[in-house]
C-alpha cells in the first residue's frame, strides 16, 4: 500500500439500514467504552441529510454505570453546541445540514462523541484503571 | 456522584461471575423504571440487587437498559449487565448499529471489531473492554445466555417494558 493510498484505509465502515439510512463507524472508540464513534446519517431528499446518534452515546455511559444528575443535561448542551450540533430532550446528539457542509458536521460529530464520552467517564463510579 | 470502586484484579472479578447466586424471590419479575431525568434518553432500567440480606459487604446486581430507537425502523437496544457496585463483570449487547472494538493488536483483525448482540467477559488486560459476537438470537435466548453465564439461578423471563401502562 502507498502513501496515496492510506487515507482511504483509514476510512469509514459503512452499514447500511434502509435505502435512506446508513450508520457510519470510525474505528475510534468511546472514552468510557470501546464502542467504535458512529453515527447514523439519513438523506432527507433535495440533498439535505440528517446526522443523528439515535441517543445511544448516552444510554451506552448509562449502561456502563453512569448515574445522570439534572445539571448534567445543561453542560452536556453547551459541549454539543460548541460543536455547532445539537443535544434534544431525548439525549440524542443531531443536526441537519445540506451537502456541502456535510464533512463539517460528520467531524463535529465525531468530536462530540469524544468530548461527551470522557465528560461521563469522569463521573463513572469506577476508575477506568485496573 | 457515587465514590469510584476500587479497581478489580481479574481473578476477582472472574470469581464473582462463577460464583453461584440466586435471584431474589421476593422480585418475581423484572421491574422497570422509566428514566425520567430531562435531556436524557427515554430509556427504561430495571436494578435487581443480589445477596439482598447476606454477609457481603460488595453489591452485586443485574442492571439492565431498554431504549426503543428514536429512528425509524430500527430496533430497540438493550444492554444486560452483571455489575459490582455498578461496574460491569459480565454484559450482553443488542440491538445497535454500531461495532464495539477491541484494542489489542494480538487478537486476529476479524476478531476486533465485534458487531451486535455480543458479549462482554473479562480478559487478561480488559477487564471490562473486550467483547465477543454473539449469534444473532431472540432477545429472550440473550437473556438465558447471559443467566447461564453469570451462574445466576431462579431469574424471571425477560420481561421487556413494551407496554407503557405496565411500567412503574
Amino acid at each position: 500500500m502507498n502513501l496515496d493510498e492510506l487515507p482511504i484505509s483509514f476510512g469509514f465502515q459503512s452499514h447500511p439500514i434502509s435505502e435512506d439510512l446508513i450508520y457510519l463507524e470510525t474505528t475510534m472508540s468511546l472514552a468510557f467504552d470501546g464502542r467504535c464513534l458512529g453515527f447514523y446519517l439519513e438523506d432527507l431528499g433535495r440533498e439535505r441529510y440528517r446526522l443523528s446518534d439515535n441517543a445511544e452515546t448516552l444510554f451506552m455511559a448509562l449502561s456502563q454505570g453512569y448515574q445522570p444528575a439534572s445539571k448534567d443535561h445543561k453542560e452536556m448542551q453547551t459541549l454539543v453546541e460548541k460543536q455547532q450540533l445539537l443535544l434534544s430532550e431525548q439525549g440524542e446528539i443531531y443536526q441537519v445540514t445540506a451537502a456541502g457542509e456535510l464533512s463539517f458536521y460528520l467531524a463535529r460529530m465525531l468530536e462530540t462523541q469524544f468530548a461527551l464520552s470522557h465528560y461521563c467517564l469522569q463521573k463513572m463510579p469506577w476508575k477506568l484503571e485496573y | 456522584m457515587p465514590s469510584a470502586t476500587p479497581p478489580l484484579t481479574l481473578d476477582a472479578a472472574e470469581a464473582l461471575i462463577y460464583e453461584a447466586k440466586t435471584w431474589d424471590e421476593a422480585v418475581p419479575e423484572l421491574a422497570w423504571k422509566k428514566l425520567s431525568t430531562k435531556g436524557f434518553p427515554e430509556a427504561y432500567y430495571s436494578y435487581n440487587r443480589l445477596h439482598p440480606e447476606d454477609e457481603h459487604s460488595h453489591e452485586l446486581a443485574v442492571e439492565c437498559y431498554y431504549k426503543p430507537s428514536i429512528l425509524q425502523g430500527l430496533p430497540a437496544a438493550l444492554s444486560l449487565s452483571l455489575t459490582y457496585n455498578h461496574q460491569r463483570l459480565l454484559g450482553v449487547d443488542s440491538g445497535m448499529a454500531g461495532s464495539h472494538l477491541n484494542k489489542s493488536l494480538h487478537l486476529p483483525e476479524d476478531e476486533r471489531l465485534v458487531g451486535h448482540p455480543h458479549l462482554h467477559r473479562p480478559a487478561p488486560g480488559m477487564l471490562k473492554d473486550f467483547a465477543e459476537a454473539l449469534p444473532a438470537s431472540e432477545l429472550a435466548d440473550l437473556w438465558e445466555d447471559f443467566l447461564l453465564l453469570a451462574n445466576l439461578l431462579e431469574a424471571p423471563e425477560l420481561d421487556l417494558p413494551a407496554a407503557g401502562d405496565r411500567l412503574l
